[in-house]
């Protein structure tokens, strides 16, 4: 079998895209009506919910309290069949323990968390279905949820990932381009500051291409930020709408 | 839901998603989604495009203006005539991107790689076109719809576009060579035509370039033929199979190559099929693409071809590994036999794949993109192996040891890796591991953890017989006068014997083995780690234990003056030596002389005493009167044995027990003996004492395990040999007028007595070792496993068999002395003993382990004989020898050289098809002739005359050196002369064993300079052991000859 072409010469990309485009995103707040904030995003074939409750009470021991601040309290998982053959994934595996952790660092830094003092906020998101770029669409989803719990927020919190093919960097790769053992750079970040708040590399690459491809990475944030603030936005006027606060 | 599209983008994308069948690492099928976004955008690189759909880099060709069309290759054409795009005057060709996939997945790596070439060459004019990205050039997939209707579709769909696209500016041409797409598409649009490749070059091209429609018809052909020869197809689904076994429309069996046509011919052998029944239970598989990628060895299931296409198999002897196909296949009539039944395979149910000597063929280059080599296997019924390595260069001369990992559809080998090197190619050591690699055998020094559970015997720390082990034996020590007869120089002695009269006048007769298994208790280290080995295997040089040393040389072997646990078997028989009593149990013993077996024949022949105190250690320094008592007793207990082991065989031969001795195995045990700078001795009435004596036991034993076991006992049996395996010994026969009949043991045992030329005593040797040949493998099986008619022992006609005698080097006498000692212990407790499932899976693991250390000893034996022989001059005088043809072929006869024990092909026609005229003068001319072959006789026509041989003729051959690179050296012969060697075979025996015992001497002294001390006294437990594996019986001894034999002509022929 002769390996895939990632990028051909006519600067196509597997999937048909150019370097430079997303995938198709498609999204939706308040899912859910139980939780305070619930969302679902759609990028490409990757599928996510998440959900947010809180700011509540510690739940739990007392001991995690934390005074000055919020605690932030994060759990990732994903479904048995959101893979291509299905595979029981208990809750507590390596993998998802680490994207737990990495998704609370996150939103320890994008929350405004001395708001919130004595208090703990639950982000919970499950992966429906994953086809590369499961971080950043858990990213951008537990955001929209918890823009709609109503939580103070520094800034959106948006996510993207890249790689670097023939000289050129793609944005928002997929699970093939994931797979292929190139390269691949993930960041998350406050996009109306352009700050970085988690930064994840896999894979060799040369120093001298580092910026291009991070640069491409936090244009992708750039550019689902305006997604994301597109849907929001509708998603507000539609439940003023709903409720009569348009005056 | 809200939804919104990718910013900075003109145009809407539209998202779908493409769904594949894919297979995962482990083979199960998988289906993958993949997602595809489309576009109305995307760059058609035409000079011509008025819609400006060009993208700003300059990289990728650009489709010229001034071509009279745009051509249009479908998926087939873009894959199998490439060569003819790449012609420089093509220019403007479109490949669309769903061609370039299927030359990329279709086709290999290379030919995508040339594909882009291509396009990138600026020149040629030539683009991709990304239609499956077009929104409007795309079309999906239909269910169910086949991949080749889909990709003409697309293909049309695209070039349809690509017309209208450039508003009608161009016509397009699509070309395909499926006629019915033609019909389907071929009309709808006015300017894009659809053609064939040769409709469109004769159309086109012909005026300009005339050599094009050759190129094409060239690549038709090579097309055409490839398919023929190595398209594999799949493997059928198990589901499949398993209906199919047990409608019996498919057979199960082992795939065996023959090794001398390795590329064409391999049978399988039905597997569980009541053997006398079908005689033709050989399935023949025909070609490489019938075998379907199965390897030697391995179980595979097999569809019977149709009558109409089945073949025979070829009937002329050839050189190992010569590969036959440059003869264009069709071989006269006359040198295939009539056709048999034909089979194909269509799975695989279990690999037999192995690790397997190889080696690097000596002159190729290896400058293959990937580092990927072939390798050639030192068995040439393995298909050459491709593996990847960086090392070539340095192993070039290395034999190394490959694994196969895959074979895939479409590869001609089997892909596979680079283990480990085993040094350079004719070393000694090198070559030795290489025999014992190819056989399978794995041979370790005993582990710390192993040697700790082994009591201990040192200066400071001697070994002592235990008190609760002295009340629960039988002490034989003061009451029995046992002794051993062993060859000389023997250190492990696992058999002693003592014989007796009792007070009522009967004769006692004891057997007293080792009693190995006290010390190897079941389920410990030492005790796994025999019963993975099952047998001490013996190289030509040396040898690898069974058990530790400790055992097998010190505590366990019954030497002389030291008590020694034992198992003995002990009868009392009557006075016409009738067993009237049996006594089976646990003994301890002081053997009391270990005698050697020629001093053993001089003492009952009469030796005077003052010769035999000299040889016999244990008499001398004794006062004058008790060595005149002493020495009186022992020589009339030697003769007393002598006596009842003369009426015992008596009555076994009566029963009608084969007497197959040949030449060949003396040899082999002489040999080692060499070393030792022993004179061979002749054969001693006293050597078959011994044997005769542990038959006796042997089958004692038996009955009692048989009966106390009758579902779990070890027994040894002989089956029947096949009556065709005979025909070969018949037509010799016949050819000298013998009568033999082959309905009995007891038949053939008479009637190979008769076949006796006073004057030429090779060829009733001759004609006994072709019984041997014609034998069945003796094999150890569970009682529960076999009907009790098929127990029998056939060669020493038994009705029940084991192998009881020398449990130090064969764990089946292990088992057996455990089963034993359940028998008579009366214990209900069998917690401990294998049940009939587990002894079922012993046995064949011990057969499979005999018949493997059998094979290396033979491979090694050969080793050595090539050795030698490459040390000497060809006109040497040892190198010119007498032989006696006993089979014909088609192009040449095989003959025995009763010299050396030499059995081989002696050709009459050459590769070039030439036949062999000897001269008057004994000059060999070789010209164009015929072979004439007819039952008794094969003439060679040529243009001096007409010469001809007889079955049974004797004639003068060469022994010359067949160097092989990658497969092990060997001797080959060649005819020298009609007639039979001057010097004759008048030698006889003698001289044919110093002769052996010479070749291994000068070998092994020229091969091992630093452990030379250490080898020349494994050489002589080596022959110890092996002499008593003759001394088990001289029938026995032939039952393993037998093997070896049988081996032989099966992969020789």
């Amino acid at each position: 079998m002769a390996g895939l072409e990632l990028l051909s010469d006519q600067g196509f990309r597997i999937d048909g895209r150019r370097p430079h485009e997303l995938r198709k995103i498609q999204c939706r707040l308040g899912v859910f009506n139980q939780a305070d904030g619930s969302a679902y995003i759609e990028q490409g074939n990757t599928k996510v919910l998440a959900a947010v409750y809180g700011p509540h009470e510690i739940r739990g021991s007392r001991s995690k309290v934390l005074h000055d601040k919020v605690l932030v309290n994060c759990q990732y998982s994903m479904a048995t069949f959101s893979t291509g053959e299905r595979k029981r994934r208990p809750r507590g595996d390596r993998k998802s323990q680490e994207m737990t952790m990495h998704l609370q660092q996150t939103f320890d830094a994008a929350i405004q968390t001395s708001l919130y003092p004595r208090s703990q906020i639950d982000i919970f998101v499950e992966v429906l279905q994953s086809d590369g770029g499961n971080y950043c669409a858990s990213v951008n989803a537990s955001t929209l949820a918890l823009i709609d719990a109503g939580i103070a927020l520094r800034d959106y919190v948006c996510a993207c990932s890249s790689s670097f093919v023939n000289d050129t960097p793609l944005t928002d790769i997929n699970y093939l381009e994931e797979s292929s053992g190139s390269p691949e750079i993930i960041a998350a970040t406050l996009p109306k500051s352009e700050q970085i708040v988690f930064l994840e590399m896999n894979g060799r690459l040369h120093e001298d291409n580092l910026s291009r491809v991070t640069d491409m990475a936090v244009k992708g944030c750039k550019d689902i930020h305006d997604i994301l603030d597109q849907v929001v936005r509708d998603h507000v006027s539609e439940v003023s709408t709903v409720h009569g606060w348009e005056n | 839901m809200s939804r919104k599209m990718i910013p900075n983008e003109e145009k809407e994308l539209e998202k779908s998603n493409k769904y594949l069948r894919l297979k995962n690492v482990q083979g199960r099928n998988l289906l993958v989604v993949r997602e595809v976004y489309r576009r109305e955008t995307v760059p058609c690189h035409s000079a011509l495009c008025l819609s400006d759909c060009q993208p700003n880099n300059n990289e990728v060709g650009l489709l010229p203006a001034d071509v009279t069309h745009y051509l249009v290759p479908d998926c087939q054409v873009a894959r199998e005539y490439l060569e003819v795009l790449e012609l420089p005057q093509l220019t403007g060709i479109v490949f669309l991107q769903t061609v370039a996939h299927s030359v990329q997945h279709e086709g290999n790596r290379r030919l995508h790689t040339r594909l882009k070439n291509l396009v990138r060459d600026k020149r040629k004019a030539s683009v991709i076109f990304h239609n499956e990205f077009q929104k409007f050039s795309y079309c999906e997939r239909l269910r169910g719809e086949n991949l080749a209707t889909w990709q003409s579709r697309s293909t049309y769909t695209a070039a349809d576009w690509f017309y209208n696209h450039l508003a009608g500016q161009i016509p397009i041409v699509m070309v395909t060579q499926y006629r019915q797409v033609i019909a389907e598409y071929g009309n709808r649009q006015m300017n894009v035509f659809v053609l064939t490749l040769q409709e469109y070059l004769d159309t086109f091209w012909k005026m300009i370039l005339p050599s094009i429609t050759d190129l094409v018809d060239s690549i038709t052909a090579s097309l055409e033929t490839r398919t023929k020869d190595k398209d594999y197809v799949g493997y059928l689904p198990s589901d499949v199979i398993e209906a199919g076994l047990k409608t019996g429309h498919y057979t199960q069996g082992f795939l065996n190559v023959n090794k001398s046509n390795a590329s064409q011919e391999a049978f399988v052998r039905r597997k569980r099929q009541d053997q006398r029944e079908d005689r033709d239970s050989d399935i023949l598989i025909h070609g490489m693409s019938s075998r379907n990628r199965a390897v030697h060895g391995d179980l595979v299931v097999v569809e019977l071809l149709p009558r109409s296409q089945w073949q025979g198999r070829s009937n002329v002897i050839r050189e190992e590994g010569t590969d036959t196909k440059d003869k264009g296949g069709k071989d006269d009539s006359g040198e295939v036999t009539s056709v048999m039944t034909t089979g194909r395979i269509v799975a695989i149910s279990q690999r037999a794949w192995r690790e397997y000597v190889g080696t690097f063929s000596q002159g190729e280059e290896t400058g293959l993109k990937g580092g990927k080599v072939l390798v050639i296997p030192w068995d040439y019924r393995i298909p050459k192996i491709r593996i990847s390595t960086r090392q070539v260069e340095a192993l070039r001369d290395h034999r190394i040891v490959v694994r196969i990992d895959s074979w895939d559809l479409e590869s001609q080998y089997p892909n596979g890796h680079f283990v480990r090197s085993l040094g350079r190619i004719g070393e000694l050591e090198t070559e030795v591991a290489a025999i014992l690699i190819e056989n399978n055998i794995q041979m370790s020094t005993f582990s710390d953890a192993q040697m700790k559970e082994l009591p201990v015997d040192t200066e400071e720390e001697p070994w002592k017989v235990e008190e609760e082990e002295l009340l629960r034996r039988r002490d034989l020590r003061g009451s029995h006068l046992v002794f051993s007869i062993d060859p000389k120089g023997c250190e492990d002695v696992d058999d002693t014997l003592s014989v007796r009269t009792l007070d009522n006048g009967n004769t006692e007769l004891g057997v007293h083995i080792a009693d190995v298994t006290h010390f190897v208790k079941p389920g410990t280290l030492t005790d796994q780690e025999g019963k993975s080995r099952s047998t001490t295997v013996y190289l030509a040089d040396r040898r690898y234990d069974m058990l530790p040393g400790i055992l097998s040389a010190n505590l366990c072997s019954l030497i002389s003056g030291v008590d020694r646990y034992a198992v003995s078997v002990i009868w009392e028989l009557d006075s016409s030596y009738n067993p009237v009593n049996v006594w089976y149990g646990k003994t301890i013993i002081r053997s009391s002389y270990k005698l050697f077996y020629e001093i053993a024949q001089a003492m009952s022949d009469g030796m005077p005493t003052h010769e035999v105190v000299k040889n016999v250690p244990e008499l001398q320094n004794l006062p004058e009167s008790d060595i005149k008592n002493k020495t009186k007793v022992l020589r009339s207990a030697v003769c007393r044995l002598m006596e009842v082991a003369r009426h015992l065989k008596a009555r076994r031969v009566r029963g009608g027990a084969l007497e197959l001795e040949s030449t060949e195995v003396q040899i082999q045990l002489t040999e080692t003996k060499s070393v030792e700078n022993l004179t061979p001795k002749e054969h001693l009435e006293v050597h078959e004492t011994i044997a005769e004596c542990m038959i006796f036991a042997n089958h004692w034993v038996a009955k009692k395990i048989a009966q106390a076991f009758p579902n779990s006992a070890l027994l040894r049996h002989h089956p029947l040999p096949r009556e065709e395996k005979f025909e070969n010994l018949l037509t010799c026969a016949s050819a000298k007028n013998y009568n033999v009949h082959t309905d009995s043991s007891k038949a053939l045992a008479e009637s190979l007595d008769t076949c006796d030329d006073a004057n030429d005593p090779v060829i009733n040797k001759l004609m006994r070792s072709l019984a041997t040949m014609a034998m069945s493998n003796a094999a150890y099986f569970s009682t529960g496993a076999l009907p009790l008619d098929q127990f029998f022992h056939y060669g020493l006609a038994l009705d029940l068999y084991t192998h009881f005698t020398s449990p130090i080097r064969r764990y089946a006498d292990i088992v057996v002395h455990r089963q034993l000692m359940a028998a008579v212990s009366k214990v209900t407790d069998t917690s401990g003993l294998p049940s009939n499932k587990e002894l079922e899976e012993l046995s064949e693991h011990i057969n499979h382990q005999h018949r493997a250390s059998q094979n290396a000893q033979r491979d090694s034996q050969e080793l050595f004989q090539y050795l030698f022989f490459k040390g000497r001059n060809p006109e040497d005088e040892c190198c010119t020898v007498d032989a006696v043809i006993y089979q014909l072929r088609a192009n040449g006869v095989f003959v025995l050289a009763p010299r050396y024990g030499i059995k081989g092909p002696v050709y009459l026609k050459n590769k070039e098809g030439q036949v062999v005229y000897v001269q008057s003068d004994g000059q060999l001319e070789w010209s164009g002739g015929s072979i004439i072959k007819t039952d008794h006789t094969i003439s060679v026509q040529s243009m001096f005359g007409t010469q001809s041989y007889r079955l049974l003729d004797h004639i003068t051959v060469r022994i010359t050196l067949n160097n092989s690179w990658a497969h092990s050296s060997g001797v080959r012969l060649e005819l020298v002369d009609g007639q039979p060697h001057l010097s004759g075979s008048s030698g006889g025996d003698n001289l044919t064993k110093q002769q052996k015992a010479a070749i291994i001497k000068e070998v092994s002294e020229a091969a091992e300079e630093k452990k030379g001390q250490r080898s020349s006294h494994d050489l002589g437990v080596n022959f110890e052991e092996l002499k008593k594996e003759y001394g088990q019986s001289s029938s026995d001894h032939n039952m393993y000859n037998l093997f070896q034999s049988f081996k032989e002509t099966a992969l020789k022929c």
